[in-house]
């Protein structure tokens, strides 16, 4: 569980987030939508301990994040960035980097981390890709592969930024499928969604931003109007193959 | 046992050529035969099995003994010393910056320990020891005050201080050699580099340092690896980016300074022998953990050779090596430029 706990923060001369509060509840789907600017990536940045909340704190399982030690951190908190490198490595050397918090000071993989790197690549269908170049893959492709990364991790706690960038829709579904599956296994799951009917499909939380500030919290019917309305678009519930679906417009 | 490498997460796959072990062995015997030629050839032919049994056995009553112990050996281990050193602070260097066109000079090492030799050879004129003393402390001073200055901030303003640095320091040689003429003759083999006149007792303190860098080097291969995800991925992973980055760069100025200190401005085997190093083992599935000893041994083999032929390339006249090393390197620099532009096309 990771509560946010009258959060502000920025970079140096720029306050991006203002005196934000909620918790992500523990074993959930909490998305974070919000305009371009936001303040959704900062807010991320600050959840996990990349950035220092210029006021408030955040509470992981109800300790400050200052408490924990950098690598015990990296064990709790797994984070896919929204920009990233393309280094030169491959696909099955990127998801291995994941380990890196549970070795010890040699950094050698053990047997059984090789076979949590193997299973990470199959869950974010990366399995095939696993000796190709990270360089000399589609933008899909290179997102699978940094998922995988964020899996072998295998922290309690998976904090994504667009997770879905670059991806056609029905990578995205996969994605979100895949997000679901990792949820019902108990992780907590904290998700920037630029695609709202996405977010509202599959979220069981939604937190709306506006200008560095939290708009709404709560599941997605109580919070659609406010979504809604810091995109300056309308909604509207439809029945859908019998289930009803929220759509934005 | 390289941590990382694909070949090693997964067992079988897309295995191509040989192993990195075979490849890190074929290095190491092809180091081993660039030691045995730089021992056995040069202007003067010697016997070389009969002079090494006359040095094991204490006996320097014969010419070859004597060449061989105070002439070759010396030589070619200051030549894979420094090879070895130069070489891994190159790959350091550019893992730390993400740059594959970074080499020592970069952190400002060649203008520091350049400065403060001419300084050295000004101030302290004729005293042994101190041109070397004074080419490992301008490394280090030179290195500290870029990391002074850029740290707490990115790779892009260690390069602008480096640049800026390198360029006050610069100034400074010339400085010295306006007001110091008599510096410009020593000076001037300092900053050409080579290994002509070198002995064990030159090698000293280097040596030791240069093997306990390599060491921590080795040991901070995972840092390296994980350096190259960039910044925020590297730091979600637990890793104190900083803190590695300070270290690394601190380690390859100690590997640069104590090379330089004995073997003057090597121009280029620290762009040269990581690159070649990169391409032999392919860069995208190695681990630093294979890259910096098999960057050890290809410096290491790579400026004995060159040494070698610019003993014998026009015998009984000598080359200073640095000249061979830059007429090698220069070519495959501007190569290298025109691969990368033609990538980016």
């Amino acid at each position: 569980m990771i509560s946010l706990r009258h959060i502000s923060a920025g970079y140096p001369g720029r306050e991006v987030l203002r005196d934000v509060s909620f918790t992500a509840p523990k074993g959930k789907v909490t998305a974070l939508v919000g305009p371009n600017g936001c303040g959704k990536t900062t807010l991320l940045q600050a959840a996990c301990g990349l950035i220092r909340p210029s006021g408030g704190e955040v509470l992981l399982d109800g300790k400050p994040l200052g408490s924990y030690k950098r690598r015990e951190l990296a064990r709790l908190i797994s984070l896919l960035p929204q920009t990233r490198e393309v280094p030169s490595v491959t696909v099955e050397r990127l998801a291995a980097y994941g380990r890196y918090p549970h070795l010890g000071p040699g950094k050698v993989l053990s047997e059984a981390d090789r076979r949590l790197v193997q299973e990470a690549l199959r869950q974010a269908g990366a399995y095939e890709l696993r000796h190709r170049e990270l360089k000399e893959l589609s933008g899909g492709e290179r997102q699978r592969a940094y998922i995988a990364m964020a899996l072998c991790q295998d922290s309690g706690v998976l904090l994504l930024d667009e997770p879905t960038t670059y991806l056609d829709i029905g990578q995205k579904n996969q994605v979100m499928e895949l997000i679901r599956e990792l949820n019902s296994r108990g992780r907590t799951i904290l998700t920037v969604l630029h695609d709202l009917p996405l977010a509202f499909g599959y979220s069981d939380y939604i937190a709306v931003m506006q200008d560095g500030r939290l708009e709404a919290f709560g599941p997605p019917d109580e919070v659609r109007e406010a979504a809604a309305r810091v995109f300056g678009v309308k909604q509207a519930v439809v029945a859908l193959e019998g289930s009803e679906q929220i759509i934005f417009y | 046992m390289s941590t990382w490498g694909s070949s090693w997460v997964s067992k079988g796959g897309c295995k191509k050529g040989l192993p990195a072990g075979a490849k890190l062995a074929v290095l190491a015997a092809l180091v081993l035969l660039c030691g045995i030629l730089g021992v056995g050839l040069g202007s003067t032919v010697i016997d070389l099995p009969a002079a090494l049994r006359q040095v094991l056995a204490g006996d320097l009553g014969s010419p070859g003994s004597r060449i061989l112990l105070y002439v070759r050996l010396p030589r070619v281990f200051a030549a894979m010393l420094a090879g070895s050193a130069l070489s891994v602070s190159g790959m350091l260097i550019q893992a730390v910056l993400r740059n594959p066109l970074a080499a020592p000079n970069v952190i400002g090492v060649n203008a520091g320990a350049g400065f403060f030799t001419f300084l050295a050879l000004a101030i302290l004129p004729g005293v042994r020891g101190a041109a070397p003393l004074g080419a490992f402390l301008g490394a280090l001073a030179a290195v500290l005050l870029v990391c002074a200055v850029s740290a707490g901030t990115g790779r892009l303003t260690i390069i602008l201080s480096g640049v800026a640095v390198s360029s006050i320091f610069t100034a400074g040689i010339n400085t010295v050699k306006t007001f110091y003429p008599d510096t410009l003759y020593n000076g001037s083999t300092f900053l050409i580099g080579g290994f002509s006149g070198v002995s064990l007792s030159d090698l000293s303190p280097a040596w030791a340092m240069i093997s306990g860098a390599l060491a921590i080097s080795w040991l901070m291969s995972g840092q390296a690896d994980l350096l190259g995800l960039g910044e925020a991925p590297a730091r979600s992973l637990g890793m104190n980016v900083g803190l590695a980055r300070f270290g690394l760069i601190i380690l390859s100025c100690v590997l640069a300074g104590s090379a330089v200190s004995f073997s003057g401005l090597l121009s280029f085997v620290g762009l040269l022998a990581p690159h070649m190093v990169r391409r032999i083992f392919g860069e995208a599935k190695t681990s630093h953990r294979t890259l910096i000893p098999a960057a050890a041994l290809l410096g290491a083999g790579f400026v004995a050779l060159c040494d070698l032929l610019s003993r014998i390339l026009f015998a009984p006249y000598e080359l200073p090596v640095g000249i061979l090393l830059s007429a090698l390197g220069g070519p495959f620099f501007l190569a290298l430029l025109l691969r990368e532009r033609r990538r980016r096309l």
